[in-house]
Formats: C-alpha cells, sequence, structure tokens
C-alpha cells in the first residue's frame, strides 16, 4: 500500500499541492500507516527548519534601517497631529483677531529690541502658492485697482477649482490710502471682498500710520483691516511662514 | 503606521516595494549565503522590475515575475563569477566576520545548521526549495519563475528534501558523537 505514495507526493502533500480526491485517500493512509505519519511528520519539520533557518537574516544595508525610522506609532503621529493642529488654530487666531492698535503701539515703542534686529534667512522654506502676500506701498488708484482685481480673480478662480487661497494685503506708506476712511476711492469694493472672503485680510502698516499722526492726519482705517507693526515685519514673518510674496 | 501614509502621500507602491525588497533579499540570501551579494542581486531585481514594470501583464502575477527577474540576477551573477572565483578572496571572506563572539554565540546552532545544509544542496534543489518553503509558491509558480517543467520542480524539491533530512534530521545523532574528544598522544 505504501508503495503507491511515492516520496514526491508525500512533498506535495505538505505543500498542499494535492486535489481534494488525492488528499482524502493520503489521509486514510496515513491514519493507518505510523511509518508514513512520520515521514510527513519529518518533511513538516523539515519545511519549518528551512523557514525557521532565514527568520533572521544578517541585516540587510543601512537603508532599511534609515527607513525604519519613518514608521511611527499611531500614538506618536495622533500626537504629531496634534500639535500641528493647535499650532495652525493658534496662528489662524492671530490673523483673525484685529489686534487693538494700543497694544501694536506699546510694541513698537521699543524699535530697537532684539527681535526688530534678528536675523532673516529664508532658507529650507518651501513656497506655498496657495498663501500669497501682496503688498502695496504706491497711492496710485490704478495700483489699487490691479491689486483688488488680482485679488478678486485669485479668490473666484482658486475656489473653483476647490483650492482656495489665503490672501493678505500689506499696505504700507502710500499705499496705506487704499485702507483709510476718508482717501480711499475702493472702500467698498475692500468691504465686499472682507466680507466674502474670509481668506482675505487687509493688513496696514503701524509705522506709516504713526509717521501720518505725527503729521497732523487723522488716520482711519477700514474696518476689519488688521494692523501690524511693520509692514516688512509682517511680510518677512509671512515668507518665513511659505507664503508667495507679490509686490504691487 | 506611515507617516507619509497619514499624510495623504500614496505610499501604496513603495510599502508594497520595501516588502518585496525584504522577501528578495531573503530568497536571494539563501541562494548565496553572502548578505552583499543578496543586497545587490534583491536591489538588481527590484530596478529590473520597476523600469520593465510595463511589461508586467497581470499585475496579480507581480511576485512570481519579480522572482523571475530574481532568478535571471542571480544566474547572470553566476555566469559573471564563473571565470572569477578568487580562492583568496573567498578565503578572507570566509574567516572575516562582522558578527561579534556574543552574536555568534547567542545566535542559534539550529539556524546555522539550518543554513549549512541548505547550502550543501545543489543549486537547482535550492532554489526550488526556497522558493516553496521560503516564499510559498505553488509548484506552478516555482516552475513559471525558474522556466522549468512542474515535473522538474516537484523531483528537485523531493531530493532536495531528501538531502536535507539526511544531513539535519537523521545525520544529526551522529554529528553528535563525533564531538566526542578523543585521545591524542
Amino acid at each position: 500500500m505504501k508503495s503507491e505514495i511515492s516520496n514526491e507526493q508525500l512533498s506535495a502533500f505538505v505543500d498542499d499541492e494535492l486535489d481534494t480526491p488525492e488528499k482524502d485517500g493520503l489521509f486514510s493512509l496515513l491514519g493507518s500507516d505510523p511509518k508514513l505519519a512520520q515521514q510527513v511528520c519529518e518533511l513538516r519539520t523539515l519545511k519549518e527548519l528551512v523557514r525557521h533557518g532565514y527568520t533572521q537574516l544578517p541585516g540587510m544595508n543601512s537603508k532599511s534601517h534609515w527607513a525604519k525610522k519613518f514608521h511611527a506609532p499611531q500614538s506618536l503621529v495622533a500626537g504629531v497631529v496634534l500639535v500641528l493642529g493647535l499650532s495652525l488654530g493658534w496662528v489662524g487666531h492671530d490673523w483673525s483677531q484685529p489686534q487693538p492698535v494700543t497694544q501694536v503701539v506699546h510694541d513698537i515703542s521699543h524699535p530697537l529690541d532684539a527681535g526688530a534686529l534678528r536675523p532673516v534667512s529664508l532658507s529650507g522654506v518651501t513656497e506655498d502658492m496657495h498663501k500669497i502676500v501682496l503688498h502695496v506701498d504706491s497711492a496710485d488708484p490704478a495700483k489699487f485697482k490691479t491689486l483688488l482685481d488680482d485679488v478678486d480673480f485669485l479668490t473666484q478662480h482658486q475656489a473653483a477649482l476647490g483650492q482656495p487661497v489665503q490672501v493678505e494685503v500689506v499696505a504700507s506708506s502710500y499705499g496705506l490710502n487704499l485702507l483709510r476712511t476718508d482717501v480711499t476711492p475702493y472702500a467698498a469694493r475692500v468691504r465686499a471682498l472682507v466680507d466674502q472672503h474670509p481668506n482675505v485680510v487687509f493688513v496696514a502698516c503701524n509705522q506709516t500710520m504713526q509717521r501720518l499722526n505725527k503729521e497732523g492726519a487723522n488716520v482711519k482705517l477700514l474696518p476689519h483691516t488688521r494692523v501690524a507693526p511693520t509692514a516688512t515685519e509682517e511680510v518677512v514673518n509671512r515668507l518665513q511662514s511659505g507664503w508667495t510674496y507679490i509686490k504691487v | 503606521m506611515n507617516l507619509l501614509h497619514l499624510m495623504g502621500v500614496n505610499t501604496g507602491v513603495t510599502t508594497q516595494i520595501k516588502e518585496r525588497r525584504t522577501r528578495l533579499y531573503r530568497v536571494a540570501y539563501s541562494w548565496c549565503h553572502d548578505r552583499t551579494l543578496a543586497d545587490d542581486l534583491a536591489q538588481e531585481a527590484l530596478t529590473r522590475g520597476l523600469s520593465h514594470l510595463h511589461q508586467l501583464r497581470d499585475p496579480a502575477q507581480l511576485d512570481s515575475w519579480l522572482f523571475k527577474i530574481l532568478h535571471n540576477c542571480w544566474r547572470d551573477c553566476l555566469r559573471c563569477q564563473k571565470d572569477f572565483q578568487d580562492i583568496e578572496e573567498m578565503e578572507d571572506y570566509l574567516h572575516a566576520h562582522d558578527d561579534t563572539p556574543e552574536d555568534i554565540n547567542s545566535r542559534s546552532q539550529v539556524v546555522d545548521r539550518v543554513r549549512a545544509a541548505i547550502a550543501l544542496l545543489p543549486m537547482g534543489q535550492r532554489q526550488v526549495l526556497t522558493l516553496v518553503d521560503l516564499e510559498e509558491f505553488s509548484y506552478n509558480q516555482v516552475a513559471d519563475i525558474l522556466a522549468i517543467p512542474v515535473g522538474t520542480v516537484m523531483s528537485r524539491l523531493c531530493r532536495g528534501r531528501q538531502a536535507l533530512k539526511q544531513t539535519l534530521i537523521e545525520l544529526a545523532p551522529v554529528a553528535k558523537s563525533n564531538a566526542v574528544l578523543r585521545m591524542v598522544k
């Protein structure tokens, strides 16, 4: 009876390569033939031994260790995401809340503190085309019109694409006229832009305001305009956060 | 979990390739028992696979296709090595170990014995055996990978296992008795 079963068949049985009737036959034989069962057992042991022999391999090259480092446990990933979210929220909070002028004045009263003279570097900053800071420092109404047209186009075009942009318009020097209630030719347009697009922010340069106030002009800004200590600082901060700078 | 994956970057292919690299390396190592060469072979197989990905007709056959490439790489390698087997270099390799004595000591002797036994098998049997046992390919797949008939796969596998059995199971007690100290005068 045993002669019917070749070693090759036994191997195939161990590797699960036999079809059901063949397997049936072998199983019934195994029950009655202890020697055959012993052979199958040895083959299985051999199979396991071969696998065991190559479970732990002498290390692959350093690349794989390097790659392993990028596999973080789930908790760590969650932690990183949480921190990212918190910091984004904090930054967003700063943007959306117009800062009281008095506080800014207090800040600017020490213009030569260490922060004002910090070295600036943009190395390692990757440009984000969906965050745009537009800078205007000229009182030319044509420039104002171009600027507002651009902002209009940007917001509408990107919203249609489903990739909303964040736009910040920084006005300094003569460009501040855009945001002054008494001289701006585009009060209604600016207001409409801010109302329609929460992602559009207008920022005035406090240094310019101080200068104008000293010269006797009573500077009143359009509502919802944020005040930054200086236009340069604002632009540099944005650039360092990866924003794209466009001078109008 | 992969950080990149969480950030929405499509890492499916990368992950698959990394997994396959380990598997290719394992099989290549079981063929040549040289970690550097095995690493090169796995790398070469992946490189060739990626550059000829368009030739893969059925994506479900990716595994056997990659191992077929690995087999070709290994054959090329053997062909190149034939004329340049430097005995002195082999000696250097055999006696130079990166492992510390602790590593060697702590490593299971069983693993060493298994590897030594597999290294003794003729290459054809070694390839069939490792593809079936380590990678769990079906006989048909192995036949396809190595471009040999299924009958040859079965006979090589059978002979390979018989030889392994001789070395690993039946000869084990004898090997033990060899270790007995003899009187030397």
